[in-house]
């Protein structure tokens, strides 16, 4: 952590500007600002539908779990569930946790922490996200109690798998002790404790067995129904591995038949959005079936979201949500053959803008798209100009983009385009990968760049990539 | 006592300021949002300044949610040209690699790491809980020690 710290030293370098004037003389305008992921109404109502569904599949089959629950040992005396205990404990050098139930003990999976003892302070960065090995099977309103040095605690049900970090709500502890959540499901317990040394939380895995869910027991006969939910997803599936573009098949109904899908990667980002209408709408059930692509640059855990977006506040109704693996589409082969170093004429390679002893000099730079704004399908391809320049030597920079599947239509990039005649006037710039060159044409210099794989007026293929209007980043 | 009051305010203007300026420039990576933003903040400190108990907290936390703001309004683009701002290096590779981070991973180790704003605060400012907050600071940690120490990695 001391590392982290040192990495962001040169924000103080930075010199701000003097903005108590301004602020003493104007007229701000609005309240104290929501925080910034507000706990908002969809993401309370995606977590409450979830609960839901599971909940209404116990219910569903717990009529015969009665008839099949074991005699109780004490007639009329209903013995008290055991309590999954957790301490905290400060420890002599570092906190840590462990949690016990039954004859089972779990070590807490600990965050990064800052630990002061005395005149000495330590700080350990953890290699993340500290997901709990061990998940805890335990039966629904388990009681919890929390012991140990800390000074306080608080408790936090997040969602499972830990990379979606999503908070489904807070456990009120009284007087050291809460009940576990009743529906069905997988979740991470995070507790934060701090005590005069320091703070860190610890997490654990636990599985909310349904009163009915215990895969020894395989149910006699088919659950009864219960009546279908607004949406039913066919496929995929929960916990199916799936690649771009994925094909999600289910029934709704819903208002005109509109269903909203959402592919949401491993950090919680929107990687796609795509919207369909069912065979029937408004008070009929339809099908419907759509193609999601999404990019995502590694295989990954993520979910598909199914939504009906309510036409008059934009609410998202009805969500069902399919945890899912996520695996990239077969990379396409221009992109895999003209992203990395490329080189001058000479075959020296050019500066790409990475290296700090050439002060991040760059000439030209071909890359893929960053992940986590879920363009990996696209290339941008960043260039000093005049051809020949650096950037730290005077050239100004341009960037052209690919984006064969059209992930960047919010923003003002013309189409790729790889057929029509190559333009006449087009010649090389010596600028090279392999067997792929970077040319350019005097009739439309400021406006795009050509890729050349062999000769273009013969049997060659090429790219005309665009100019982008303006320099497109993710943040 | 108006007076009182904004002298109050000046001075926790004047030890936080110039922290809380590069905080606001690492986390949106543009002098403009940056400024707006805390000025913006002091403005409304000085409008609602009886309302506010711990007037430093206040402002962190306002100023971040304006940027984040302004953020949003402005979608995914960024400013125009990267290169324009008269900083030092290594800044605009710091900056430049804080970018790859999702929003909320760079807000919480811009405040948490740079500023030593302590992490319930962050996760108020966020509206998140503190373990998630762990989980952004160990997620951008990881990538910026990646970026910035090892860019073959």
């Amino acid at each position: 952590m001391r590392d982290a710290k040192q990495r962001l030293r040169p924000l103080d370098h930075v010199d701000p500007p003097e903005v108590w004037h301004r602020a003493t003389s104007m007229q701000p305008l609005g309240d104290v600002p929501d925080p910034i992921d507000q706990p908002s109404v969809p993401r309370r109502v995606a977590a409450g539908v979830v609960a839901f569904a599971v909940f209404a599949g116990a219910v569903a089959l717990a009529l015969g779990a009665f008839d099949r629950a074991e005699p109780s040992t004490a007639i009329g005396a209903t013995p008290a569930p055991a309590a999954v205990e957790v301490t905290l404990e400060a420890g002599d050098t570092e906190p840590s946790a462990h949690l016990a139930f039954g004859d089972r003990t779990i070590e807490g999976a600990g965050s990064s922490f800052c630990w002061d003892q005395g005149n000495a302070s330590m700080c350990a960065d953890v290699a993340l996200p500290p997901i709990p090995g061990e998940v805890l099977r335990i039966d629904p309103s388990q009681p919890l109690t929390v012991g140990g040095d800390a000074e306080t605690v608080t408790v936090d049900l997040l969602a499972y798998p830990m990379e979606a970090i999503e908070l489904l709500d807070h456990i009120a502890l009284r007087e050291g002790a809460a009940t576990l959540p009743s529906e069905a499901g997988t979740y991470i317990l995070g507790f934060n404790a701090s005590w005069p040394q320091g703070e860190r939380t610890f997490y654990f895995a636990i599985e909310v067995v349904g009163a009915d869910a215990s895969p020894t027991d395989e149910p006699s006969e088919e659950p009864p129904v219960v009546g279908l939910e607004p949406i039913e997803v066919i496929s995929p599936a929960r916990g199916d591995d799936v690649t771009s573009p994925v094909t999600v098949t289910g029934t709704a109904d819903v208002f005109e038949g509109t269903v909203q899908i959402w592919v949401i990667d491993q950090t919680n980002n929107v990687i796609a959005s795509t919207f369909t209408t069912a065979t029937c709408g408004s008070g009929c059930r339809g099908e419907f079936s759509v193609e999601v692509p999404y990019s995502v640059g590694s295989t990954q855990s993520g979910e598909i979201l199914v939504f009906e977006e309510s036409a008059e506040d934009g609410k998202r109704l009805h969500m069902v949500r399919i945890p899912v693996t996520l695996h990239p589409g077969p990379q396409d082969p221009v992109a895999a053959a003209v992203e990395g170093v490329w080189t001058d004429a000479d075959g020296t390679p050019l500066p790409d803008g990475t290296d700090r002893s050439n002060d991040f000099g760059l000439t030209l730079h071909v890359m893929e798209g960053p992940d986590h704004c879920g363009w990996t399908s696209v290339t941008f391809l960043n260039l000093a100009w005049p051809i020949g320049s650096q950037t730290e030597g005077g050239g100004r920079l341009r960037q052209y983009i690919r984006d064969p599947q059209g992930v960047l239509s919010d923003f003002q990039v013309a189409p790729l385009s790889a057929d029509g005649p190559f333009p006449a006037d087009a010649s090389p710039t010596g600028y090279h990968r392999g067997s792929w060159e970077l040319w350019t044409a005097p009739s439309d210099v400021d406006d795009a760049v050509y890729l050349v794989n062999g000769d273009p007026f013969t049997v060659g293929t090429w790219e005309r990539w665009p100019r982008s209007a303006e320099m497109i980043g993710c943040i | 006592m108006v007076d009182e009051r904004q002298a109050h305010i000046e001075a926790v203007y004047r030890s936080e300021f110039p922290k809380l300026w590069r905080a606001l420039y690492g986390y949106a990576g543009d002098a403009e949002i940056a400024s707006d933003a805390a000025a913006e903040a002091f403005a409304r400190a000085i409008r609602d300044q009886d309302g506010i108990r711990d007037l430093a907290a206040w402002t962190w936390r306002v100023a971040f949610r304006l940027a984040a703001a302004e953020l949003r309004r402005r979608g995914t683009h960024l400013p125009p040209d990267p290169t324009a701002y008269e900083v030092p290096h290594p800044v605009p590779e710091l900056v430049a690699a804080l970018r790859t981070l999702s929003p909320n991973q760079r807000l919480a180790v811009v405040l948490h790491d740079y500023a030593d704003r302590p992490t319930s605060e962050v996760a108020e400012t966020i509206g998140c809980s503190k373990a998630t907050v762990h989980v952004h600071l160990s997620q951008a940690r990881r990538r910026l020690r990646t970026l910035l120490e090892d860019p073959d990695a």
